[in-house]
């Protein structure tokens, strides 16, 4: 009974505490006002945003380095719908969070879309369902509205990376290319569909004369 | 006035914020949007005189005076009636603990640990709350109850104690 009263204890004074983006907030405009004020500067390793990516970047070492946790983030057999797949996305949204550059996000995106690629040719090969294959090429899909997004950002800035502009033009153009090829082909689909309809028809007039 | 150390403040910041606030949220009857506008206003504050904090010698004990000075301005300001204690620490019987108890939206399960709470001793409800759901710790409540921080330790594990077995 000591353990519920103790728990009891814990849930009221979880209650009645800040919640994080209270703290952070106001934190932030402490710190803003001790700048304003005095001028206190502080070192890029003492900000947040580095204490958060470095902490990141601890795990993911840890966990991608140590046995299941490494199969999982590496292997491209560990597909939608596999146990580990979770594991997978975890590491990488940590992975995508570390990425505090527009250039370092866009070779991350590049990586990821390279990764579900051939997680769809893995299940294409195994004869996966058709509906996870879908879920798939959709992620890819957004991922590549991610990486057109920060290309923004990069000609923006005028980013003087031109291998990595290359590399995101190249995957843009591909995808384009993609579209007009799923396009085409539902073209193709209903001109057969229209055909077959047309000749259908056309039977059904024969026979009633 | 004298430039802060951006490392210390922010130390001190970490230590103090979730006390500030318990002490002012459960005052303002769990109003959130007050009790995180008037702990903006209590770091504000401690900001600007923050070169005259010691850390050796106040403690936890001079930010919640100015935290207890501002509670007592937001009240006056607003001409509000409601019971507030004389001292934060006083080891009386505390109605504003009751009061935002029942103010508050409680479930079932804190509803009972209020009642519980309410047939303990007053020391030992003092030592209970303070230490478990404000976050003091022994030291603290030791010295505001003139006893060592073994006996206080020894007080919370007997009331925990008796709570289980008025269960």
């Amino acid at each position: 009974m000591s353990l519920k009263i103790r728990y009891n204890l814990w849930q009221e004074k979880n209650q009645i505490s800040p919640d994080s983006k209270f703290k952070a907030d106001l934190w932030s405009k402490l710190d803003a006002k001790m700048h304003a004020e005095y001028g206190t500067k502080h070192s890029w390793f003492e900000t947040r945003a580095f204490k958060f990516a470095a902490a990141a970047a601890v795990f993911i070492l840890i966990v991608a380095t140590t046995g299941t946790g490494a199969y999982a983030y590496t292997s491209s057999s560990v597909t939608e719908g596999t146990p580990l797949y979770p594991v997978k996305q975890q590491l990488e949204n940590l992975e995508e969070k570390i990425q505090l550059t527009p250039e370092a996000k866009a070779r991350f995106y590049l990586k990821k879309i390279n990764r579900r690629e051939a997680e769809v040719a893995q299940m294409n090969k195994t004869q996966r369902l058709k509906d996870k294959i879908t879920k798939v090429q959709d992620k890819i899909e957004q991922e590549e509205d991610n990486l057109a997004n920060v290309d923004k950002i990069l000609e923006e800035k005028n980013s003087g990376d031109s291998h990595l502009r290359d590399e995101i033009k190249q995957r843009l153009e591909k995808r384009i290319e993609n579209r007009n090829s799923v396009i085409e082909r539902r073209l193709n689909n209903l001109e057969e569909r229209k055909t077959l309809i047309n000749n259908k028809l056309n039977q059904l007039s024969t026979e009633s004369d | 006035m004298q430039n802060p150390r951006r490392k210390d403040f922010e130390k001190f910041y970490n230590t103090h914020i979730d006390k500030v606030y318990r002490f002012v949220f459960f005052r303002v009857g769990y109003n959130k949007a007050l009790a995180e506008d008037l702990v903006s206003e209590v770091f504000m504050k401690a900001l600007e005189n923050f070169a005259g904090y010691d850390v050796k010698i106040s403690r936890s004990a001079w930010i919640m005076t100015i935290a207890k000075n501002h509670l007592a301005n937001h009240w006056r300001d607003r001409k509000k009636t409601d019971a507030l204690p004389d001292d934060e620490t006083a080891g009386e019987d505390t109605p504003w603990l009751e009061l935002s108890a029942k103010m508050a939206d409680k479930s079932e399960n804190i509803r009972e640990l209020y009642e519980l709470l309410a047939k303990l001793d007053t020391t030992s409800r003092h030592i209970v709350t303070f230490h478990y759901i404000f976050g003091y710790s022994y030291s603290e409540i030791a010295e505001t109850l003139n006893m060592t921080e073994t006996a206080a330790k020894v007080a919370a594990h007997r009331a925990i104690k008796k709570l289980s077995n008025l269960v």
